[in-house]
């Protein structure tokens, strides 16, 4: 094995449902609506996906009935806020608790229990390429999954005509209406398809990163991804590399436990000053009147561009 | 708009009884039987003296930690960092009660200043972040929960931890001085329902009777109108954040002190978000906010026996009061309303 | 190509935008529509283009019922609207903006060949804008022309102009121009609203005039123009006009109004003058008195010391009453409860009172425990009135009578006079010639942000209003 082949394998691999879960959500806060339910949906969709692979020895459709159960939930925050007209991040912040306390209440029989594993994807030649070749193409089909989604996204949202159609809902509702553009179902997609691999992420927590169940499986990682996904400024190429170094601080740590005690403890709290850091940035450089663009690195890492109608219902007219 | 237009008191009693029915049916649903729950609850709250005072002492908390939100929520601001706020009430609470002053007679009144203060100081960080740097308190109040949590863990196993042992179970126990005083050998919190009766009414006073109160509530409803009559939003937003604070942080010198008598890594029991479900059903008045606190606690007290009793997991509770909430909140949505004065009128 | 518009009726809660309105445009017309403020233009042209749905009526184009009430539908018979705040996106770049929506360039976006492109369609029309910008880095005028080109590429063959001019510059407007007639002679349909009659004259070649919803009659360009203005803003004999008139004792203090921002030095008037500032929806009345509030326009006590006017004697009332003057979910008395700024407990028993008693006196149909929300738009307005402080001040009041029916009108000028007296003075905007010709003592005219006469009223016509605030040199 080549140096650091192994970590550099374990943190793509890890890491693959935080990647999955911010490029859901960074899809749906694109068009404008914050799914704050994500530290619930994540347990939810975990506890499904290992309860059905466990219940019927098939893994594929407990991947797929997590993604439907984040579908649903997302779908429920959309209708509450476009149809009846409560606040995205009021009905958010009830999921979150609803699904988190009722993913404890049914996961009791499936605790430490074992369950079928998901099925490797293995391709000749491509996967003796030193590092790549193990981390991708040797690996856990889910792992796969993940890494095309994240240049599908970006090229969807960036380079296609649909994704500009996204960007414009998330950026002026009343602009994209003017476009011939109906804003609420635009919303109805971007949430409800991020919902979908928000679910496929919970999956893969389960059946992959951490397996199986246990009480408050995903601890955490919701409000966490939440942060990766402003840490990323709304690209879910940056969000990604922020959930790969995610993986990569949780292995240090977990190395470095026998040495440091306590550090595990201090993990979950780096994105968040990445985050708030992040927002600073975004608003000085934004807000200037003279628009100028970041100087290239800095722009990598802390430019970005806060969708403007982000959180704000649509007014009716 | 030219006439009030207000529902009559029947419809409030319906969606009532249609939120009960709801629970009931999902409790149905999870497989346990509403009336055994009912009762196992009702017992668990109120069947002992000893039950009723538990009762009391979730509610002092969760009446905190409402009231704190009441106070955000009128200056239009989603605190989701209160965790934080109640967590750093109880780390001054238990810094006071390892200091000197810990043994000495004065201990609750100090842990009360302490811990208000550090509650408060984490509120207005909060506060801060949004007004220089435009960071939505939502993600600044999430990163300092946080924190908050880090700083919690990190006490309790490094620099406070057990005389020997490093441990979750938390901290020792604080001296018996620092423990707030009570009556009778039920140990009813007497200190504590006083300090939280005052609380109250200096609340019920200062957002309905001072002019503070009322331009707070004001910016939380139009802050572009407030120019006009000439006051800074900004300030009311810091006023929010740090009154806000300081009744969440003496929440959790209740938590630390009253309840637990030590420091212990999760010391906020989550009242923190319980308290926003709370506000957003209550819709932020005093009185409702009150009663449902009452109800919420009621419910976590008997919620405890649930395990025992009927060999239920104590997430139930929270399944049904967040669902309750939900439905609530559908039930007064403004298409139902409309809809049913649509349904009024034509009778 | 033809666009026939029938019957058109809209209603805003009581408020009646279109009552049935009728015209017919044909290709190659370039058609005004004119009309006061409240007219029903704008209504009229957000429902053809699909933003608003009309309670009945129909509109055909060649033949074919347009379905109404769907800008996808309109946009997909060829028409386009350019309004007055341009309809783009600030964060994205100019091509992004541009291509919103647009079918042309298949699936993908390939951004080295749009650019391409778009330089090439942007130097056909003469406009000289980067597509790789962010929209947020353009002028308003390089934006509505960016817009304007839009619509033809996405072959708008109807196109509104909502008053998209304000803020252009002069070569914008030439520019904009310029292409518009070339699409005229192309048979392209043209609809443009507007109030700067000049413009009107330069560009079209024929007019539908407006009035309180309904139309008054189409004419030809070139017309008449004083006949035009006639018609526009046609007296209603219906009217209660309310002569009286309060004689103001002389004075020997004056107000001295700094209007260097128009190049104009600085205006004297004897202390206690009212003072209208008439001009049409958009010429810059409104933005007037915002400016003497916020001090961008300096007014002060001028007789020789130029003393400053503390800024707590400045009392401002907005037009737009609930999103920037009022707290729809405060109560009157709680409204009362903010004015007392130097009381920190609040007696509510006494507001109680006071409260009713103003609302007694400016016949606010409400109590004092309505919220301001549920209140109608005329008693908002007195509300305003009524939380002003009763010790003298000067008045800044954006439209004071907007939305008003005579009566409330009448009752809240009483008011207004009853003070004007004991003021230092009142400024208030509006943009009825004879609201500011019976009620003001001076006379300030806007037109296209501009001002064209700022004088007593003794020394002006009632009837050169007209002309000076629709841009027409006499």
């Amino acid at each position: 094995m080549l140096p650091f082949e192994q970590s550099f394998i374990t943190i793509i691999s890890l890491s693959t449902p935080i990647v999955l879960v911010v490029v859901g959500e960074t899809i749906t806060e694109k068009s404008g609506v914050i799914n704050l339910s994500l530290e619930g949906t994540l347990l939810i969709t975990a506890l499904t996906a290992f309860a059905v692979s466990v219940m019927t020895g098939n893994p594929v459709l407990g991947f797929l009935c997590a993604g439907l159960v984040g579908s649903l939930v997302a779908l429920v925050i959309i209708l509450c806020d476009t149809k009846l007209g409560i606040n995205q991040i009021a009905v958010g912040f009830i999921l979150t608790i609803f699904l988190g306390k009722l993913s404890s209440f049914l996961g009791r029989e499936f605790v430490r229990i074992p369950g079928p594993y998901f099925p490797r994807l293995s391709i000749p030649i491509l996967k003796d390429i030193p590092y790549i070749g193990p981390s991708i193409f040797d690996q856990n089909i889910l792992v796969f999954i993940s890494l095309l989604l994240i240049p599908l996204t970006w090229f969807f949202l960036e380079k296609t005509r649909f994704g500009l159609i996204v960007r414009s809902v998330g950026e002026n509702p009343d602009s994209a209406q003017n476009r011939g553009i109906n804003p609420e179902k635009i919303r109805l997609l971007a949430t409800v398809i991020g919902g979908l691999i928000i679910g496929f992420g919970g999956a893969a927590f389960s059946l992959h990163a951490k397996f199986g169940w246990s009480e408050n499986h995903t601890g955490n990682y919701g409000w966490i991804c939440l942060a990766i996904v402003i840490f990323g400024g709304w690209n879910p190429v940056r969000a990604a590399i922020g959930a790969y170094s995610f993986g990569a601080f949780q292995l240090i740590a977990l190395k470095l436990q026998s040495v440091a005690l306590g550090l595990t403890q201090v993990l979950p709290l780096i994105p968040f000053p990445l985050m708030i850091l992040t927002l600073i940035f975004i608003q000085r450089f934004n807000r200037s009147k003279n628009n100028k663009e970041l100087p290239g690195l800095l722009k990598i890492f802390f430019g970005g561009q806060e969708p403007e109608s982000l959180g704000k219902p649509i007014e009716k007219k | 708009m030219n006439s009030i237009k207000k529902l009559p008191l029947g419809t409030f009693f319906i969606k009532v009884i249609l939120t009960l029915l709801v629970a009931s049916i999902i409790m149905v649903l999870l497989g346990t039987s509403p009336i055994e729950v009912i009762r196992s609850i009702f017992d668990g709250a109120f069947g002992r003296p000893e039950k009723i005072v538990k009762t009391m002492l979730i509610f002092l908390p969760i009446s905190l930690a409402s009231l704190a939100l009441i106070i955000t929520f009128s200056g239009g601001l989603w605190n989701i960092g209160i965790e934080g706020q109640i967590v750093l009430g109880a780390i001054g609470a238990t810094w006071v009660a390892k200091s000197f002053f810990g043994e000495t007679l004065v201990s609750p009144i100090i842990q009360v200043i302490v811990g208000m203060s550090f509650g408060a100081l984490w509120g207005l960080l909060c506060g801060y972040l949004k007004v220089k740097f435009n960071v939505h308190e939502i993600f600044g109040g999430l990163g300092l929960d946080f924190v908050a949590t880090g700083a919690i863990i990190y006490l309790i196993l490094g620099p406070w931890s057990r005389s020997g042992i490093a441990s979750t179970s938390g901290t020792d126990i604080f001296p018996k001085e620092s423990w707030f005083p009570t009556i009778s050998s039920l140990n009813i919190p007497a200190l504590s329902i006083i300090i939280v009766s005052i609380i109250i009414l200096i609340l019920i006073l200062f957002l309905s009777y001072s002019r503070f109160g009322l331009m707070l509530r004001a910016t939380g409803i139009n802050p572009s109108s407030t120019n006009k009559y000439k006051f800074n939003s900004n300030h009311y937003i810091y006023l929010a954040f740090i009154l806000g604070g300081a009744i969440a942080g003496l929440a959790g010198v209740f938590q630390a002190s009253v309840f637990y008598h030590k420091l212990v890594p999760s010391i906020s029991g989550g009242y923190g978000f319980l308290g926003i479900l709370v506000v957003l059903a209550s819709n932020r008045r005093i009185l409702p906010t009150l009663l449902l606190t009452f109800f919420f606690s009621a419910m976590i007290a008997g919620g405890s026996q649930l395990q025992l009793r009927l060999d239920l997991h104590s997430s139930l509770i929270s399944i049904l009061l967040s669902s309750m909430v939900f439905f609530w909140l559908i039930f007064n949505s403004s298409k139902v309303n409309d809809l049913l004065h649509r349904i009024i009128k034509r009778n | 190509m033809k666009i026939e518009i029938n019957n058109i009726f809209k209603a805003f809660d009581e408020v009646i935008a279109n009552d049935d309105v009728s015209l017919e445009i044909n290709s190659g017309k370039i058609h005004a529509l004119l009309g006061e403020n409240g007219a029903g233009k704008s209504t009229l042209v957000k429902i053809i283009s699909g933003h608003q749905k009309p309670d009945s009526g129909n509109i055909i184009i060649d033949g074919k019922k347009l379905r109404l009430g769907s800008t996808k539908s309109s946009i997909e018979n060829g028409i386009g609207i350019l309004s007055q705040d341009p309809l783009d996106f600030q964060n994205l770049t100019v091509s992004e903006s541009f291509l919103v929506g647009s079918k042309k360039f298949g699936p993908s976006l390939n951004k080295r060949k749009i650019a391409n492109e778009l330089n090439k369609i942007f130097a056909e029309y003469e406009i000289k804008v980067n597509p790789q910008i962010r929209i947020k880095s353009l002028s308003i005028g390089e934006r509505q022309q960016v817009e304007l080109v839009r619509l033809l590429f996405e072959n708008s063959k109807i196109i509104i102009l909502d008053e998209p001019t304000n803020g252009f510059s002069l070569n914008q407007r030439n520019l904009v121009f310029k292409v518009l007639k070339k699409l005229n002679k192309k048979g392209y349909v043209i609809i443009l609203v507007s109030h700067k009659l000049d413009e009107v004259f330069d560009l079209c070649n024929e007019a539908t005039i407006l009035k309180n919803g309904t139309k008054v009659k189409t004419v030809p360009i070139p017309f008449d123009r004083k006949k035009i203005i006639k018609l526009m803003f046609q007296e209603d004999i219906s009217k209660i006009q309310n002569h009286s008139r309060k004689t103001i004792p002389p004075k020997n203090q004056f107000i001295s109004i700094d209007l260097s921002k128009w190049k104009l030095g600085t205006t004297e008037i004897p202390q206690g003058s009212k003072v209208g500032v008439i001009g049409l929806q958009g010429s810059g009345c409104n933005q007037f008195i915002r400016d003497c509030f916020n001090k961008t326009v300096n007014i002060s006590l001028g007789n020789g010391n130029n003393s400053i006017i503390p800024p707590e004697d400045f009392h401002y009332t907005p037009s737009d009453r609930l999103e920037r003057g009022l707290f729809e979910d405060l109560t009157i008395k709680e409204h009362l409860a903010l004015t007392y700024g130097d009381v920190k407990v609040i007696k509510w028993s006494n507001i109680e009172k006071r409260a009713n008693s103003l609302i007694k006196e400016f016949e606010i149909k409400g109590e004092s425990n309505s919220y301001a929300k549920q209140l109608s738009g005329g008693n908002q307005q007195k509300l305003q009135l009524a939380l002003i402080p009763k010790t003298p001040g000067f008045l800044l009041l954006e439209q004071p009578t907007r939305g008003l029916d005579v009566k409330s009108t009448s009752s809240v000028w009483e008011k207004i006079i009853e003070r004007s007296s004991r003021d230092f003075g009142i400024l208030f905007s509006t943009t009825d010639i004879d609201e500011a010709w019976e009620r003001s003592d001076w006379i300030i005219c806007f037109s296209g942000e501009k001002i064209t006469s700022v004088s007593n009223k003794s020394m002006i016509k009632k009837d050169q209003i007209k002309f000076l605030i629709s841009g027409v040199k006499d």
